[in-house]
């Protein structure tokens, strides 16, 4: 299968749309936990409950249309091979947790693979959205559509006090987690990063790498999404968060303008090896492919490179974890195997 | 003076530790002082008093420990949510809610009253708990309040045994057994 065949077939169409900020955000998400009245959470629930809780919600949601969003498909993750699970994880359609805590659980997805609600992962119910872009106000109100839509056939454990109860203090009262996908590369160019995140740390949001808790930032992409889910609405958790990534947007975008007007030699110099290198190499490790298409999508946006569209990198960060890889080569691959797949993808990509 | 962790129970306990070469002082109530590890057996330093417990008390374990909070329908205890940091369910948040301030200030600074969305979903909640089917949110919170009475109660059969009042104490224990009587049906009702 040729590279654009496989990506048309592999990436989530969300992610080839272009959204408010897309130079800098690559996308917004918005998560709520819930739990059922009634029954344990999962982290003390029987298999049995968990068998009813997905045959139940199945059974009433599975195979539903939800205006503006589509059609729904229940997976669960005892029917997945481990390979399987790995793309929906790198698609972040669901959590390493609920793909490889064992064998419970599903996960309820839209088939245009902008809602997924994972079941019994820690909470019964993990709704979550995904949007290109900076998009939290548009991303909550289709949460809040979804949440409701679930509520009206399921009551949810509430406590008058503290809200919406889930296994996790972290998360009680709205539930709410809002995180939003962010390329630095300028930031990350002027060694300032380090104090910037320790600030936002400090300012009540979380933040992390690609691929959540304690991943590394790889091809200078940080997540940040906001850390405390109480005693706030949601409308006022997404400003807060909004508010500081509209500073680190002017940031990023001055750091980016200064480095095109100071140093255009060498960051074209730099640019262009890169794209040499993406488009010729044999083989390439994720993280020496992560960081020349960090490279090659900050020339795109800066206008250095033209004729390349610009969610190429979106698709690709995706595309060349080990998961993906593997079904783009039909077959298990070893480290070595996928360096040469990888940059074989990668070349198809970029040719015309 | 109250217990500076659960905020509710009469402090009893006064311990002195190094931290990171600074000290620290707490005040605390025995039962959080046992959950936290800082009670290693009873520490009563009046032998008298521990052999007068042992006899009000009723049961020998009394004199080992207070007794320990554990949730009736998941059978959590704060010794194990401080393993994982996890509930096991929604009635641990009424069982353990005594403790609550101090978890909440740890993930979710200083605010703890939900703020977001419910508005019509309260009503809802409660009419649907009413007569629909079993109750089990209202035998929680029941048991929620029974453990926590129970726990004040232990307290107060301790303290008057230390100050000597044995008669009220023989009252005290009589009302405990009536107390622990009740939780256990409402454990096997869950
Ligand atoms: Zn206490
Ligand atoms: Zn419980």
């Amino acid at each position: 299968m040729s590279s654009e065949n496989f990506l048309n077939q592999i990436i989530s169409p969300w992610m080839r749309q272009e959204g408010p900020d897309s130079d800098i955000v690559m996308s917004t998400r918005i998560r709520f936990a819930r739990n059922i009245d009634g029954v344990p959470f999962p982290t003390a629930f029987t298999k049995e409950d968990n068998n009813r809780i997905i045959q139940q919600f199945g059974s009433k949601f599975a195979n539903q249309a939800l205006s503006g969003i589509g059609n729904f498909e229940l997976v669960k993750m005892d029917s997945l091979k481990p390979e399987e699970k790995q793309v929906l994880v790198e698609k972040h359609l669901i959590s390493p947790n609920l793909a490889y805590q064992n064998e419970l659980g599903a996960a309820l997805i839209s088939v245009n693979e902008e809602v997924s609600i994972m079941i019994n992962e820690e909470d019964h119910l993990r709704i979550q959205c995904l949007y290109p872009g900076l998009q939290l106000k548009e991303a909550l109100e289709v949460a809040n559509n979804i949440d409701n839509w679930i509520e009206n056939e399921i009551t949810y454990a509430f406590h008058e006090k503290i809200g919406y109860l889930t296994s996790c203090p972290s998360n009680v009262g709205t539930g709410l987690r809002a995180s939003i996908m962010l390329h630095l590369p300028g930031i990350v160019s002027t060694g300032q990063a380090e104090r910037i995140l320790q600030f936002i740390h400090k300012m009540g949001l979380v933040v992390r790498g690609v691929y959540g808790e304690g991943s590394q930032s790889t091809g200078n992409i940080f997540q940040i999404s906001n850390q405390m889910t109480l005693g706030k609405s949601e409308s006022a958790i997404i400003e807060d968060l909004e508010r500081v990534v509209q500073q680190i947007l002017l940031y990023e975008r001055q750091t980016r303008e200064a480095s095109l007007e100071n140093t255009r030699i060498q960051l074209e110099d730099n640019v262009f090896r890169s794209l040499g290198t993406l488009q010729n190499a044999r083989k390439i490790t994720s993280n020496e492919a992560a960081f020349c298409l960090s490279q090659v999508r900050v020339a795109i946006d800066l206008g250095v490179i033209k004729d390349i569209p610009r969610n190429i990198f979106n698709e690709l960060i995706v595309a060349i974890q080990p998961g993906c890889l593997q079904r783009f080569a039909g077959k298990t691959l070893s480290p070595e195997e996928r360096d040469v797949f990888r940059a074989s993808l990668i070349r198809g990509r970029l040719k015309h | 003076m109250l217990c500076q962790f659960c905020q509710e129970n009469q402090a009893t306990v006064h311990i002195k530790k190094t931290i990171n070469g600074s000290k620290q002082e707490l005040i605390l109530c025995e039962n959080c002082a046992a959950d936290q590890g800082h009670l290693n057996g009873f520490t009563d330093p009046f032998s008298f008093h521990q052999f007068v417990f042992g006899i009000l008390g009723g049961e020998n374990q009394h004199i080992q420990r207070p007794t320990v909070l554990e949730c009736p329908t998941c059978h959590l205890t704060m010794q194990g949510f401080k393993e994982t940091g996890k509930f096991g369910c929604q009635n641990c948040y009424r069982i353990f809610e005594s403790q609550l301030p101090g978890i909440l200030k740890n993930f979710q600074g200083g605010n703890y009253t939900h703020q977001g969305k419910d508005s019509n979903r309260r009503e809802k909640v409660l009419k649907h708990q009413t007569d629909e089917h079993k109750n089990i949110a209202e035998i929680a919170s029941k048991t929620g309040s029974v453990v926590g009475e129970l726990a004040r109660l232990k307290d107060e059969l301790q303290t008057c045994i230390k100050q000597e009042k044995f008669e009220k104490a023989a009252e005290l224990r009589d009302v405990i057994h009536e107390f622990e009587k009740r939780l256990k049906e409402a454990n096997e009702n869950v």
